[in-house]
């Protein structure tokens, strides 16, 4: 209730009344779907067959069912939810899962994470696509610009707030974000896509059937971007393009064999507004106009072998290739990565996994730019292995998962990251989990071979830099979760998750002596200590086939503890304790006005994030609560054609989501109007 | 206060009435798809025979593998329904593993469309098992499967393959195979 009041306490008064109409209407009605909606239908398991065959049948999409099993935090966006929430891109998708933090930095950079220390290299999250992932293997977390797909070929994207390090290793530390695509079988014929607004562009995929058993398609897409504004309503010169194409093939053999071979490559041009610490602009800081150059591809394969009922096999290789050259730095990635899993039920009662995998990669720091790395060349290697069984107890009414992953990296040497999972199946309508695990977060190459000059001090012609440190160890967390879950027939849902964090060798940084004039050098080192906690919390109603209501709330506190406090100790850099909300709120209704027409609502609230810190030491800006409000309006004139127009930020013509950690341009997002129009063939 | 109170009163009268205006036209004789589909296997069970010793536990066992494709009012539409003077019990296997220990407990087998490309290894592993197997996959019952449910335009009929059904062990009303459509295996498969 405190949450609740602080998120309204901005609310006039004459507000706040018509807000507790609505919130007294809105609990009263939540208080009887069962009674008033519950399926008021005849018996149907007491007709004949012949009724049944002449009974109409409708198609209804419905929450995700085998999700309440899961013994963690788990949300799914569906195709669904991406088309009618009128997102033009991935990050922007993932405002959809409670609980999560989505900031727009500029027009092409995304902070997002889930339960704290978000940023621009926020790496504490782990992003797939299809298997492959996609934190950049120096591990300064995603560069969300260049993930992309059609989104009209995305099955769904599976989010996991909490660790998951114990089967996907390092850096799934506070979550997990599993983007799939659709089987080629599904994208059979032909799409173009177009769409127009603050983004223009082009998407087209083919897909056919290549044998008895085998399917494929191809893709392009294209898009411009427009840039976003700064504070005063002024084009801030952030736009940028992308273009990509790739492919997807899918057959079996036997019915016992898949495999998948899937590829991309893409290439864009980032313009972006930088502000670079200068000894020579009194302000300490000078803003550069820039553009970034970016480029790369990818190639996977994955074969799965059913062996038979119980025993299945799979396995899955990936190269990829990553370049990026801008102002700050010029970086080249190649990754090859290979896994191997086995699934086999030992008994009924008895679920083992067990897998390997590798990843070697090269990292080049070429030019110089404004963050020097050394050495400039890096080749890491990844081994690991992981071990979890799973045991149903009480005639599977308990489920009980032990297990662990071992891990072996270039930089943090061995690591183990074990947990605990149990569920326990109430009745067929309720679900209590609970889960507890150790995770880390290992060390980026920044963190341990970069200089970043952060700050200039101009009145003393020096520069503040943040120096790397060959002796940063990896970040470790110990995580307790506890969730609820409760839904009655399809109409009514309830989700609950709360957890506890315990931080350990947090990032921090502290004074050294100075070795060369103009440069006063600041170390990274572990040193802080932190216990997060908080709670995520989702409703979903759909009172009518054609109504459907979605309500989240989430709530994050954060507490630290510096333990390597000297006379030279100066903080976390950026700052670990002022990147994140602390609550956030979000209502989404959809309605099936007529077969033909759609209309969708979406509110989102999102906590103020008080002194902020900037690459500028001498600025602490505070980010300020918003709410945005976006809302869309589809119809399908023909069976073969989709068209949509929407509008984003309704209610605020122009504010800021995040500050970047290092260098951008403060920038906001505006108010904006797109057209959908989709056509299959 | 008072005003407030008799405002969301009246609010929420609307609201009622509105919903409930609407909800009693959705009543319609329509049903949803995955309700149909758990009743329509459920009542094969009914017009099937198991050898007796497949019937000497309590309980029928109807057992979804793969992807649970069934919402709540699905499953419970058939949940705890009496059948062989037995109550039915839904079983999950979501990771698509099924252990040979646990096919003792179920009677009737769903096979879920996310095990499309598992079928032969499916199949092969139930051959001759006494297990009524139902599925959504299109060629199931060509297959190796027993009952295929097919949804043409808005209503949900199905293909029987007796032969599997007779290899099986089991045996199906002859009613129940003159309201299906007959198929027959594509290949001879070998178990």
């Amino acid at each position: 209730m405190v949450a609740c009041s602080n998120i309204f306490s901005n609310f006039k008064a004459t507000s706040l009344k018509k807000l507790h109409i609505m919130l007294f209407c809105w609990l009263v009605l939540y208080s009887f779907p069962l009674a008033l909606y519950a399926d008021t239908e005849v018996d149907l398991s007491e007709m004949s067959i012949e009724e049944l065959m002449n009974r109409k049948v409708v198609t209804a999409s419905r929450t995700e069912q085998n999700l309440s099993d899961t013994a963690s935090a788990v949300f799914v966006i569906s195709q669904n939810d991406i088309r009618r929430s009128g997102v033009n891109s991935i990050p922007d998708a993932l405002r959809l899962v409670p609980g999560l933090h989505v900031a727009k930095i500029d027009s092409s950079k995304w902070a997002v994470t889930s339960r704290g220390f978000n940023g621009r290299f926020a790496n504490n999250l782990l992003v797939l696509i299809d298997g492959r992932t996609l934190s950049s293997s120096n591990s300064a977390g995603v560069f969300w610009e260049v993930q992309d797909r059609v989104l009209e070929d995305i099955e769904r994207i599976e989010v996991i707030r909490g660790p998951g390090a114990s089967v996907w290793g390092g850096n799934a530390v506070n979550g997990i974000i599993n983007i799939i695509t659709k089987n080629s079988t599904d994208t059979q014929g032909s799409m173009v896509s177009l769409i127009g607004g603050d983004r223009n562009g082009i998407s087209a995929r083919q897909g056919w059937q290549f044998s008895d058993q085998g399917t494929a398609r191809i893709y392009a897409k294209f898009f411009r971007q427009d840039g976003l504004v700064d504070k005063n309503g002024n084009d801030a010169k952030d736009d940028w393009n992308m273009s990509r194409g790739g492919f997807r093939l899918d057959w079996s053999a036997n019915n016992q064999h898949t495999f998948m071979l899937q590829g991309d490559a893409y290439g864009g041009q980032i313009e972006q507004r930088l502000n670079i610490p200068s000894i020579s602009s009194l302000s300490g800081i000078t803003s550069v106009f820039d553009t970034a150059d970016t480029q790369g591809g990818n190639l996977l394969a994955r074969w799965e072998y059913s062996q038979s009922l119980a025993s299945r096999l799979s396995t899955q290789f990936y190269y990829e290739n990553f370049r990026r050259d801008d102002r700050i730095k010029d970086e080249k990635h190649n990754t090859f990565d290979f896994d191997l899993q086995h699934e086999i039920a030992l008994d009924q009662n008895n679920e083992f996994i067990w897998g390997i995998g590798y990843r070697f990669s090269t990292n080049e720091f070429s030019k110089s730019g404004l963050v020097k790395i050394s050495p400039k060349r890096h080749n890491l290697h990844l081994a690991s292995a992981f071990l979890q069984d799973k045991l149903n107890f009480f005639n599977r009414q308990l489920e009980i998962s032990l297990g662990s992953k071992f891990e072996y990296h270039s930089f943090s040497g061995f690591e183990y990251l074990p947990t605990i999972r149990m569920l326990w199946k109430i009745n067929a309508h309720q679900r209590v989990w609970a889960a507890s695990s150790r995770s880390t977060r290992v060390p980026s190459i920044a963190e341990r071979n970069a200089e970043i000059p952060f700050a200039a001090i101009p009145q003393i012609q020096s520069f503040v830099v943040l120096q790397g440190n060959n002796d940063f160890k990896p970040e470790t967390v110990i995580s307790y979760e506890l969730g609820y879950r409760f839904w009655s027939s399809d109409r009514f849902s309830f989700d609950l998750a709360i957890f506890y964090n315990k931080y350990d060798n947090l990032i921090f940084t502290e004074l050294t002596p100075p070795t060369k004039a103009g440069v006063i050098p600041l170390k990274i080192i572990n040193g802080e200590k932190a216990t997060t906690w908080g709670t995520e919390i989702t409703v979903n109603w759909h009172p009518l086939d054609w109504v459907r209501f979605q309500a989240s709330g989430s709530y994050l506190k954060m507490n630290f503890d510096q333990f390597q406090s000297s006379a030279f100790s100066v903080g976390s850099f950026p700052s670990n304790d002022r990147r994140d909300p602390e609550i956030q709120f979000s209502f989404r209704s959809s309605f099936d006005l007529t077969p033909y027409i759609e209309f969708d609502y979406w509110l989102r609230y999102v906590d103020a994030i008080p002194n902020i810190e900037v690459f500028n030491a001498n600025q602490h800006p505070s980010i300020n609560s918003y709410v945005a409000m976006d809302a869309r309006l589809g119809w399908k004139p023909h069976k073969d054609v989709q068209l949509a127009i929407g509008v984003r930020n309704l209610n605020d013509p122009q504010h800021l989501e995040y500050l970047s950690e290092i260098a951008t341009f403060p920038v906001q997002v505006q108010r904006n109007y797109y057209v959908q129009a989709t056509w299959t063939f | 206060m008072n005003k407030i109170v008799r405002g969301s009163a009246n609010k929420l009268l609307i609201c009622h009435f509105i919903l409930c205006s609407l909800s009693s036209q959705a009543l319609g004789t329509e049903t949803k798809e995955d309700t149909i589909k758990a009743i329509y296997s459920y009542k094969f069970g009914k017009f099937t025979e198991w050898p007796t010793s497949k019937l000497k536990l309590n309980s029928m066992g109807f057992c979804i593998l793969g992807k649970n494709p069934f919402g709540q009012s699905a499953l419970d539409a058939i949940e705890g329904k009496p059948i062989k003077g037995k109550t039915l019990h839904i079983k999950f296997f979501a990771s698509g593993l099924l252990s040979s220990n646990t096919l003792p407990e179920c009677h009737i087998l769903f096979v879920s469309q996310s095990e499309k490309h598992r079928l032969q290894t499916i199949i092969g592993a139930l051959h001759y098992q006494p297990i009524l197997t139902v599925s959504d996959i299109e060629g199931f019952s060509g297959n190796g499967g027993m009952v295929t449910l097919i949804k043409r335009e808005n209503q949900v009929r199905f293909e029987i393959n007796p032969d599997n059904v007779k290899k099986a062990g089991l045996l199906m009303s002859s009613k129940l195979l003159g309201l299906a459509v007959i198929r027959h295996n594509v290949l001879e498969l070998s178990p």
